[in-house]
């Protein structure tokens, strides 16, 4: 998500602007410490004029295997 | 964004809740902030039950039969905290009472408590005046009451759950 951001020239202020948020929530995404709700992730998305599987696609996947492990 | 469906309007209890928790504050409108701060409650929540506990617990056996009148307070608070709190969960669909979700590791502590509590009250009420077999067989049948109920509530909210399922 961060380079998405940089390629659309925005910084996390201006994300988080643009999508309702606070940067601190901008952060802690691009960190991957926050799993954003569909809304916010479609939010995200749109500003960054890229689809939520581009962006959060990976770390979806990531989360599916480990639910299986656990299972 | 609140997690009460915006589609249906909203029980009493849970516009009540709402008012209470100011819940409608801009604040929760962000995500993240919201969730954060649900989880701080919860902290506190817990630690607010397990200091009630064990400030009733302290009373009881240090000051003793002055103290049941603060004691039978405090536990009043905890009930109506806690019970709030599970109904609350139990109106959206959210069912805390699912055993899986409390590990014996920490239940074994407070267990702990609640048995030093309730000899210390044993303790403070025998030497009590009032204390005699109807006063002990009345707080029985109390005791017994709560436990019949809790387990209808439980009965209750499961059957609405398994309806909602179905």
């Amino acid at each position: 998500m961060r380079r998405a951001r940089l390629l659309a020239e925005l910084t996390q202020a201006e994300l988080a602007d643009s999508a309702g948020v606070t940067r601190q929530t901008i952060v802690a995404v691009e960190a991957g410490d926050y799993a954003p709700s569909v809304y916010l992730a479609l939010a995200i998305a749109d500003r960054l004029h890229s689809t939520v599987e581009e962006l959060f696609g990976q770390a979806a996947t990531s989360i599916a295997d480990n639910a299986r492990e656990d299972t | 964004m609140s997690t009460v469906d915006a589609d249906r309007s909203p029980s009493w209890f849970i516009r009540m809740a709402g008012v209470i928790g100011d819940l409608s504050n801009p604040f929760y409108g962000e995500e993240r902030q919201r969730d954060v701060w649900n989880e701080a409650s919860a902290v506190a929540l817990q630690v607010l039950l397990c200091l009630n506990l064990l400030a009733a617990t302290a009373a009881v056996w240090i000051v003793g039969a002055d103290a049941l009148p603060y004691v039978y307070a405090l536990l009043a608070m905890i009930g109506i905290a806690s019970w709030i709190a599970i109904l609350y969960s139990w109106s959206l669909g959210v069912h805390v009472e699912q055993r899986t979700w409390v590990s014996r590791r920490r239940l074994a502590p407070v267990l702990v408590v609640v048995v030093l509590l309730a000899g210390g009250m044993l303790r403070a009420q025998t030497g009590h005046v009032f204390a005699d077999w109807s006063t002990i067989a009345g707080m029985i049948t109390g005791v017994a009451a709560v436990l019949v109920l809790f387990a209808a509530a439980c009965w209750f909210a499961r059957r609405r759950a398994e309806a909602s399922d179905s």
